[in-house]
């Protein structure tokens, strides 16, 4: 896998220091998956379960309390969590060229002084040196490609005057201005009405097909990764509990997790008079004790599991999961 | 037609100044709600579906009395209690519970959740100390919180249980009639099933009525008995839950409908998109129809006639499907 793969990230450890002198509180836990060129990892979970911290250590941009604690994190051949910081060689000239993010609130992304337009052309100015009336160009040119209409117009508004929807174009323009490798997009369309969220779904897909980019997926909602994972891995509690091909895991979840999660999915043209629910709440990542993350809710749990963490094993398919009583594949489908 | 219902709403409008501040001039009004009509009948969920800026929690908050009507009426069991007496006005209030989005604002922080339970009570005077402290705890344990849970202050609790509190909060002086806007979308999909569950086990309990505010369709073809959706501030279509999602007939409740996410489907490949473009402002509706920009269907007459709601359905009065569209769709859209 990671001869092939863009980023490989393996053991990843996350945690964040408390207030007062208490002790680091654990928000992922070695965290391993790769994504290869033109493929999409969809990275789905509760909120909480660590997904958007390991997405911000990729681009380092972690919060001032957080703090890798272990594991490696390896980007186009390079070890990421040893480069410096500053310089077109450090993680400044990764950033924005390289790899990009978009995020799920493009209000608070942009910024509501610069007009749309001039937050494009800044991308090629910094990245390409471009000259200030080439760079406006090139962006008018990105605005038209991510749909938005009329973009010479477009480009001198300010963010406050589009709507949602367009303002999450312009981000995407703006992450994808440098044609990056790869691309974060931490649940992109979850503030958009559910017509948008369709068009801007499309869009992702069609411009990482036109770019070849390697796109990180984040989302709490498994429709909408379902409509863009090549691969899904499932987060619970700072842990990868399962991992597989996308088809394969909406189609025989092996954790028990998975399998109550895509259950408690409510799904059009399926009424049902009981909702599935997963009894109980996600544990507090303070006061976790041993034993696996999901024992507490799970119907199939033993002393076992109550005792020691089970570790994410790869079988034979393509798959891993991190579960001491997995379901069965065949008896599933 | 045979019944009165338990909430009515007669041609609710709602305008707002547009610009201007406290010394400007307002040089012109924008009509979040137009002309909506809708009967809630006793132990039912009616639920309000549409996109955002589609005037659903305007109209929510004029049925809750909470936003004045620029027109219309809310009738409460036949009575009118916009612009009704004193007395009517307070006892749709003692028999209507709210429950609000954000569960991290609408609970006071400074006040513990059995106190938050109780301020209901001791707002409209119910019963005497020991009679309401044994109504918090019965309330706490009704939607599932244990007794002590009562002590603590807001702050301690996720946003799942917030929202349990404010749901008890709501339920406090035993109302007909909840009105509950969004109360799902902050929290996790595991928690919003428990969330769903305790609504429909306190309807089935106690002949509860919801006024069900949602964007997600798929909760609302499980939950509600009737759906009303609404487009730039109008109902464009309203049926039996059942009609609806089998025989939707105005196109925008297809492409909603098509729009949903589902798995099984397998990765998207681009350019089935279910409606082009995005809500127009209510700011500069769109002549005729409102959702001609956007329809795969619209025609010259969609451009010049706003079309008006008419029966479509072939049952009676009580299973009335209206719709507004000059070409609605026929038949179903799954076996």
């Amino acid at each position: 896998m990671s001869d092939t793969a863009l980023i490989d990230v393996e053991g990843l450890s996350i945690a964040f220091s408390g207030e007062d002198n208490s002790a680091a509180i654990p928000a992922a836990e070695d965290v391993s998956f790769s994504i290869a060129p033109g493929k999409t990892l969809g990275l789905v979970g509760e909120s909480g379960c660590g997904k958007s911290v390991t997405a911000l250590s990729l681009m380092r941009l972690l919060p001032p309390n957080g703090r890798i604690t272990g594991g490696r994190i390896r980007f186009d051949g390079r070890e990421t969590l040893s480069l410096p910081e500053a310089g077109a060689a450090g993680m400044e000239g990764l950033r924005g060229r390289h790899m990009a993010m978009i995020f799920q609130d493009p209000g608070s992304a942009l910024n509501p002084v610069a007009t749309v337009g001039d937050q494009i052309a800044e991308v090629f100015e910094i990245h390409y040196h471009l000259a200030r009336d080439v760079a406006r160009q090139s962006a008018v040119k990105m605005l038209d490609r991510v749909g938005i209409p009329d973009p010479e117009l477009r480009a001198r508004s300010y963010p406050h005057q589009l709507s949602g929807g367009m303002k999450q174009r312009a981000m995407i323009a703006m992450a994808l201005a440098c044609r990056p490798s790869l691309l974060i997009a931490d649940e992109p369309t979850t503030a958009l009405d559910v017509t948008v969220q369709s068009q801007i779904l499309d869009l992702v897909v069609e411009l990482q097909n036109e770019m070849d980019m390697a796109v990180l997926f984040i989302s709490h909602n498994l429709a909408v990764v379902a409509q863009v994972a090549d691969e899904v891995a499932v987060m619970y509690a700072g842990r990868i509990v399962e991992r597989a091909p996308a088809r394969d895991l909406f189609a025989m979840p092996r954790h028990p997790y998975t399998q109550a999660l895509i259950a408690t999915l409510p799904r059009l043209g399926h009424p049902q008079q009981r909702f599935p629910a997963i009894p109980g709440t996600v544990p507090d990542a303070r006061v976790r004790g041993k034993g696996c993350g999901f024992a507490e809710r799970c119907p199939l749990a033993d002393a076992t599991c109550h005792e020691s963490e089970p570790a994410l094993t790869a079988d034979a398919e393509d798959r891993a999961v991190a579960c001491f009583k997995p379901l069965e594949t065949s008896a599933l489908s | 037609m045979s019944t009165t219902p338990l909430l009515e709403a007669r041609g609710l409008t709602k305008e707002f100044p547009l610009g201007g501040g406290l010394l400007a001039k307002s040089k012109s009004l924008v009509r979040a709600v137009s002309d909506v009509s809708f009967r809630l009948e006793a132990g039912t969920t009616l639920a309000l579906v549409g996109e955002s800026g589609c005037g659903k929690t305007t109209l929510a908050r004029m049925a809750a009395l909470l936003t004045p009507a620029s027109g219309g009426s809310v009738l409460y069991r036949g009575e009118e209690v916009t612009g009704g007496s004193r007395s009517a006005l307070k006892s749709f209030r003692r028999h209507m519970g709210l429950v609000f989005q954000d569960p991290y604002a609408s609970l006071n922080p400074r006040m513990t959740a059995a106190r938050t339970i109780a301020e209901p009570m001791l707002i409209h005077g119910a019963g005497n100390r020991l009679e309401r402290r044994y109504r918090v705890q019965s309330l706490l344990e009704h939607v599932g919180l244990g007794p002590r849970d009562g002590e603590r202050y807001p702050h301690t609790f996720s946003g799942g249980q917030r929202q349990r509190i404010a749901l008890a909060r709501a339920l406090a002086l035993e109302p007909e009639l909840v009105i509950a806007d969004e109360p799902l979308s902050a929290l996790d999909v595991s928690i919003q099933s428990q969330m769903l569950n305790l609504m429909r086990d306190l309807q089935d309990e106690m002949g509860l009525a919801f006024l069900f505010i949602s964007h997600d369709l798929a909760v609302v073809e499980s939950f509600a008995h009737h759906v009303a959706v609404l487009y730039l501030g109008r109902i464009v279509e309203s049926a039996d839950t059942t009609t609806l999602f089998r025989t939707p007939a105005h196109p925008y409740t297809r492409a909603l409908m098509k729009a949903v996410p589902r798995i099984g489907e397998g990765r998207r490949h681009g350019g089935a998109t279910a409606a082009p473009g995005e809500p127009p402002s209510p700011v500069a509706p769109p002549p005729g129809c409102a959702f001609h920009p956007r329809c795969p269907k619209a025609q010259a007459l969609c451009r010049d006639q706003r079309p008006q709601l008419e029966n479509i359905g072939d049952g009676g009065n009580d299973d009335a499907h209206i719709c507004a569209c000059h070409f609605p769709e026929t038949g179903s859209v799954r076996p």
